[in-house]
């Protein structure tokens, strides 16, 4: 499923980005550039940041600290 | 099982703010999508939720729908047809159709550009399958027995989808309004999809009458195995 249309950003793709430890959708935008356009499919990104359990503190250790992005 | 050419259905499943709005915009865009590689474009309309839709293009290569998402022309007519919030987007071929009688026949040949036949009720979820073989072995006993048939199924679409090789949309071909109401009570189409259900943000299943859009029937190849 594509999550992001104007970027052609997947689910799979936005649940990665979330797994490693994005937390709002501004982390997941600077991560793979979705919501970053017409910026519709950003409650669609919120949903699945809520649904998703904060990740574990090793994850997040092994991945790059996550930027603020343009959203 | 990959089906590695052949027309690429895009759909999505949202809810409209004015649902006379949504059909004039899917009755207005023909002239240029054709130029874009649209073979066909089509809507249904939720028999729970008139606000509620269905809806999707095919088109003739996935490079063709990616451009149609991509460069704004998806987002341009979602906005025109007053969606608000925009849904997940599933992108993937037709890998075939499971006739449903009592000798159940399975089209490996030849799959409509049309979605589902152009099926004037159908019922639709996109799901998860861990293993399709086993999967589509099951919807094949399933269409040999009377329960499909007398719940007026009549063929079963499968699509996959292109991301993700475990994700499909499967529609139904359904006889009537009546039937279609009650689908999502028949027990045996619980255990073949709904419990299948892995993929999150979509609703379980699509219960819907065609609009006008729609019903062309020319054939494409794809294939089955």
């Amino acid at each position: 499923m594509y999550v992001c249309i104007c970027f052609a950003v997947t689910t799979a793709d936005v649940q990665v980005v979330i797994d490693r430890g994005a937390r709002t959708t501004k982390q997941v935008a600077a991560r793979c550039a979705a919501g970053t356009s017409c910026g519709k499919c950003c409650r669609l990104i919120r949903r699945m940041i809520d649904d998703s359990p904060e990740p574990a503190p090793a994850i997040i250790a092994q991945d790059r600290p996550v930027e603020e992005g343009r959203g | 099982m990959t089906s590695v050419d052949g027309p690429v259905v895009v759909a999505a499943g949202y809810t409209v703010l004015d649902p006379q709005r949504w059909r004039k915009a899917l009755d207005s865009q023909a002239q240029d999508l054709a130029s874009r590689g649209v073979l066909n474009r089509w809507g249904y309309q939720s028999l729970a939720n008139q606000d509620y839709v269905c809806a999707g293009v095919v088109v003739d290569t996935l490079a063709q729908a990616l451009a149609l998402l991509q460069d704004g022309e998806a987002a341009r007519w979602l906005a025109d047809a007053g969606v608000d919030e925009f849904p997940p987007f599933f992108v993937g071929r037709c890998v075939g159709s499971v006739e449903v009688g009592e000798l159940p026949v399975v089209d490996r040949g030849t799959a409509s550009t049309t979605f589902a036949g152009a099926a004037k009720h159908i019922a639709v979820t996109i799901h998860s399958v861990s293993d399709f073989g086993r999967w589509l072995g099951a919807i094949r006993a399933a269409a040999a027995t009377a329960t499909l048939a007398d719940a007026g199924v009549r063929r079963i679409w499968i699509y996959r989808a292109v991301d993700d090789p475990t994700e499909f949309l499967t529609a139904l071909e359904l006889g009537s309004a009546e039937l279609a109401r009650a689908i999502p009570r028949v027990p045996m189409l619980e255990a073949l999809l709904i419990d299948e259900i892995r993929v999150a943000y979509h609703p379980g299943v699509f219960v819907g009458r065609r609009t006008r859009a729609g019903g062309e029937a020319a054939k494409r190849h794809c294939q089955l195995d």
